[in-house]
């Protein structure tokens, strides 16, 4: 019964952000939400009914999976973590300032229990003087040379890194999932095809065609997500086909074709759901690697200008390294435990759901 | 004259589960010249006791005790190195699958070089030709000593292997299932040119089987283990005829049998989990078995010159009836 | 063997007609990557020639440049002009450094190749080391050492972690404060000791990638009844983990060393020739980003491709070489 109330629930959902594009674009010329947003509604909906529903409904193997997880440390710092970065993106910007207030009076301000020296405007003498400038804890982690707080510009980056880490890995899967399963499932011409394809797109060194393409297409971060997800399906896409090829001869598959079910019901039904532990882990293992993409994008001056993201803040903070090392030093840490949090989590689930495999 | 002791050898496996007895309290000797058969299921610890001669047990596994005597001197105290000199030297070692057991990237003939390099003093041409005269002694072809592993069959792997543990002329070798791998017509005559060579070189063997028909064909005396545990020993003639541990018995009665017209009698049950073992190691499958076999061990109970049995009753009227019974 | 020669040939003619069709692929959808992009190569170029002044008819230099590319053209016939340049090996004029292109880049591949190696060389030694090293000391202290530190090495953003040695290394304690000085041979010692951080800042990730690589097929290996067999025969720890598992450890090792040059290695040189200066393709091609010189952003990333192309070639062929098992299908 639930089965088909979903379907439908999804399609009327889908039907209904459809509308509402629709009605934004042609009505309302873009005044409802941003591309970006369409894309969460998207995103969210569908998370929801085929991801955490379905973990839900299989609570037994869910836990089982969990237990498993849970036993490996790392993994768990890890998730810790992201738990806590998903927060902060979250709930961070209704506490901090806003990142992109300049404040010329405060600027390099070094971070809380560091003191600098610097050269300061006097404005009663009207002169340049010498003064020790110790952090302070209205900005914690300091000041960059426009004055801009750090911690503020630090938790929307976690924003603007999660949006792309999470929504473009999404996105590649898709891709991914649909090339795979069906170079998988046709075989024949269609496998050569697409396989070749496949081959094409990944003799592409990944971050030369991202640079190469933000380059001609313009440094906007809906449109950097998109340009990700759609040169970043590769790997799971030859995961996907590997997996569903070895399925594809398994019994239960073969028994169901023989009772007559359909294609699109053996992919769905069958191949998708078995597929789904080794996604799971494929996503979780892209998200650093395209967070670190955007970063180094924004890093070489192609992101996009208008988002505080952590590469932005670490490419301008290189430039003064003699006087405000801070503001190099703080993005990048937090992008790497970002990334590091990602590859502990994504080690333990592939531990968990195939511990046969080291790599 | 015994060539090699092994006195109340433990070796045990200490898993997450909890420490594994793979090996306990089990002693026999070797006798020069002979071929002694350890025969049992799988996972009643013949290999492991194999392998602790040699000392290859690889972690979690460890020696917890006993001795090896080999040459007058207990191979247990040996320096890793000293234990080198007589690996592949003295005593040689073939397992069970020949193409899992040979490197896949070296050719045959780089192997069979490879312990003589080591072990003995030979010049680069004369440890050639010896690699190529073992070669076709042992029926391969000397244009297969550039071969690899898997261009060649299960068969001549398995004899490749052979060449490669006589190559420095052991005086004990220890084949462990060599060949459970292979089909039966070539088990036939694998067998045939390991025996001409044992007879040849006066070389003392250990074979580790679970076919009793090899046993039969091959072995001077058999050591039956089960669980860890030796169950009897004795003989290979009195192993056939009068044997006196329940574990042997039904063995040997679920063998076919084209005399008698025989119904086969499997032994029920599967071998117990070694982690707290309690009492006889085989009560739990023993159609003999009383209340007080849960919970004393027999050590060893002599029932003739040279027959052992690990079996309480072993003198009982049941076991010597069902003893008789068995028709081979 | 005259028969697996034979064949092996075969299988080389046959990866090598796989790598045309790849080839084909690359340059096609970077052709429909340009002409789908908004505006004309130009646009920029142009506009900052008005704001200048300098050009008295914007309309003529337009028309002149368009010619120049052949944007008056039907797209078939751009399409043809454009693969039969690339095979002529005319990659086109740089605007900003008024250069033809091929020629820049001629010019400046060294370094980046000079990086790459040094690099590779570097996280090679290192990586395989201490990758077997861990296997071998499986679950000690070591161990989970080697496995924390290669997950940091994995992690740790390459540009940031070049920024933090610079950042250490030179303004914090003064040493190598070296530049790339490219009026001095390549290996000379002050280019040497100009590519150290550089080297440093590529090699770790690569090493830390390598090590977990190594460790994982190692351990593999070791598990394996040939290595019972070595050790049967009384070979020496050393040399049944140096010569039995080493060498069947490499087998995948080395293909997946050159599989990541495309993924990991080339975006990583990019960017750490941008940090540091050093005068390769990766920031020939930054700078002609912000000149907007279009040329030499596709020609750099069309050789990225064509090098990772001839890398996944060599990797096959190599793997063939070492695995007397592969089969040529």
């Amino acid at each position: 019964m639930f089965k088909l109330s979903r379907k439908l629930i999804f399609v009327t959902i889908i039907a209904v952000i459809i509308a509402t594009i629709a009605i934004d674009f042609f009505a309302m010329s873009g005044k409802l939400l941003s591309p970006l947003g369409y894309f969460y509604a998207f995103f969210s909906v569908f998370m929801l009914l085929y991801v955490v529903y379905p973990l839900y409904k299989n609570r037994r193997l869910t836990s089982y999976y969990w237990e498993r997880t849970r036993k490996n440390r790392l993994a768990m710092l890890g998730l810790f973590f992201i738990v806590f970065l998903v927060i902060l993106a979250i709930a961070g910007p209704f506490f901090t300032q806003d990142p992109n207030h300049v404040n010329f009076e405060e600027k390099n301000l070094p971070p809380v229990g560091f003191t600098t020296s610097q050269s300061v405007y006097d404005s009663q003498t009207g002169s340049l003087r010498n003064a020790e400038i110790s952090g302070t804890w209205k900005h914690p982690l300091g000041m960059d040379d426009k004055g801009r707080d750090i911690l503020a510009m630090l938790v929307s980056g976690a924003r603007v890194s999660l949006q792309v880490g999470l929504v473009a890995t999404f996105i590649a899967l898709i891709i991914g999932v649909i090339i795979g399963v069906s170079s998988a499932y046709f075989g024949g011409m269609v496998d050569n095809i697409l396989m070749r394809f496949t081959d094409i797109m990944m003799t592409f060194p990944f971050f030369l065609l991202l640079v190469f393409i933000v380059f001609i297409f313009g440094a906007d971060l809906t449109l950097i997500i998109l340009i990700i997800g759609m040169t970043g399906w590769t790997g799971a896409a030859r995961i996907v086909r590997s997996e569903a090829l070895s399925l594809r001869t398994r019994e239960f598959v073969l028994a169901s074709r023989a009772l007559g079910a359909s294609d699109a019901r053996i992919i769905f039904r069958h191949l998708i759901p078995n597929v789904m532990g080794t996604l799971i882990v494929i996503a979780t293992l892209s998200i650093p690697g395209v967070i670190l993409a955007e970063a180094a994008l924004s890093f070489i001056g192609l992101g996009d200008p208008t988002v505080a993201s952590w590469g932005r803040i670490l490419n301008a903070g290189q430039d003064n390294l003699e006087t405000t090392w801070w503001v190099a030093v703080e993005p990048g840490i937090m992008l790497f435990l970002t990334v590091l949090s990602f590859n502990f989590l994504g080690d333990g689930l592939r531990d968990a759901f195939d511990p046969m495999s080291e790599l | 004259m015994n060539i090699l002791e092994v006195k109340q050898l433990k070796t045990y496996f200490f898993t997450r589960r909890g420490i594994v007895k793979a090996v306990d309290d089990v002693s026999f000797d070797l006798q020069k010249g002979e071929v002694l058969c350890l025969v049992g299921e799988s996972g009643s610890g013949k290999t492991v006791s194999a392998l602790s001669i040699l000392g290859l047990i690889d972690l979690p596994g460890r020696i917890m005790g006993g001795e090896v005597i080999f040459d007058g001197k207990d191979l247990r105290q040996y320096t890793p190195r000293q234990l080198r000199n007589i690996r592949g030297k003295r005593i040689a070692m073939i397992f069970q699958d020949p193409k899992e057991s040979l490197n896949p990237v070296f050719t045959i003939g780089v192997q069979i070089m490879e312990p003589m390099k080591i072990h003995l003093k030979l010049s680069d041409k004369e440890t050639k030709e010896k690699a190529t005269s073992l070669l076709e002694r042992v029926g391969i072809p000397k244009e297969r000593f550039f071969s690899y592993p898997h261009e060649l069959s299960g068969g001549m792997n398995q004899r490749a292997m052979i060449a490669m543990a006589l190559a420095c002329d052991p005086e004990i070798l220890i084949a462990d299932e060599p060949t459970s791998a292979l089909d039966v017509t070539t088990q036939a005559l694998f067998l045939e040119v390991l025996m001409d060579l044992k007879k040849e070189r006066g070389m003392s063997m250990i074979f580790i089987t679970h076919d009793l028909g090899i046993v039969a064909e091959i072995a001077d005396r058999v050591v039956v283990m089960y669980a860890g545990r030796v169950m009897e020993k004795a003989e290979v003639t009195q192993i056939f005829e009068n044997p006196r541990h329940p574990y042997t018995i039904g063995l040997l009665n679920s063998l076919p049998n084209f005399t008698k017209k025989k119904k086969l009698m499997p032994i029920p049950g599967q071998i117990p989990s070694l982690i707290d073992l309690r009492g006889c190691v085989f009560h739990t499958r023993c159609r003999f078995a009383k209340e007080i076999c849960a919970k004393v061990i027999l050590q060893e109970a002599t029932v003739d010159e040279g027959h052992l049995s690990a079996c309480l009753f072993h003198d009982s009227q049941e076991i010597v009836k069902a003893s008789k019974e068995v028709g081979v | 063997m005259p028969g697996k020669k034979a064949s092996m040939g075969e299988y080389i003619a046959r990866r090598l007609f796989y790598s045309l069709i790849i080839a084909w692929g690359i340059l096609t959808i970077t052709f429909i990557l340009l002409r789908l992009a908004p505006g004309s190569p130009a646009d920029n170029y142009l506009a900052n020639i008005a704001a200048s002044g300098r050009a008295r008819d914007i309309a003529q230099v337009q028309a002149a440049i368009d010619a120049r590319y052949g944007l008056d053209k039907p797209l078939y016939l751009q399409y043809a002009d454009y693969i039969s340049n690339l095979l002529h090996g005319n990659l086109g004029w740089s605007l900003s450094t008024s250069l033809p292109v091929s020629e820049l880049l001629s010019k400046h591949w060294i370094y980046s190749f000079e990086l790459i190696f040094l690099s590779t060389v570097f996280a090679v030694l290192i990586g395989v080391s201490i990758g077997i090293y861990s296997a071998v000391k499986q679950r000690t202290k070591a161990d989970y050492a080697v496995t924390v530190f290669s997950f940091m090495g994995i992690s740790i953003p390459n540009f940031w972690l070049g920024i933090m040695l610079i950042l250490i290394f030179s303004v914090k304690l003064g040493l190598f404060k070296t530049y790339y000085d490219t009026s001095l041979p390549l290996f000379s010692l002050e280019n040497l000791k100009a590519m150290t951080l550089p080297v440093i800042t590529l090699g770790s990730g690569m090493l830390a990638g390598y090590s977990r690589y190594v460790r994982s097929a190692a351990l593999d290996n070791l598990r394996k009844d040939f290595v019972r067999t070595a050790r049967a025969k009384g070979l020496p720890e050393r040399t049944v983990i140096l010569k039995h598992v080493f060498r069947n450890a490499m087998l995948p090792v080395i293909t997946i060393i050159m599989l990541d040059m495309s993924g990991v290695v080339f975006g990583g040189a990019y960017l750490t020739e941008i940090i540091f200066g050093i005068p390769g393709l990766g920031r020939i091609s930054f700078n002609a980003i912000f000149a907007d010189d279009y040329a030499v952003v596709v020609a750099v990333t069309l050789i990225g491709a064509v090098v990772t192309l001839i890398f996944n070639l060599l990797a096959d062929i190599a793997y063939t070489y070492l695995d007397p098992r592969v089969r040529y299908v």
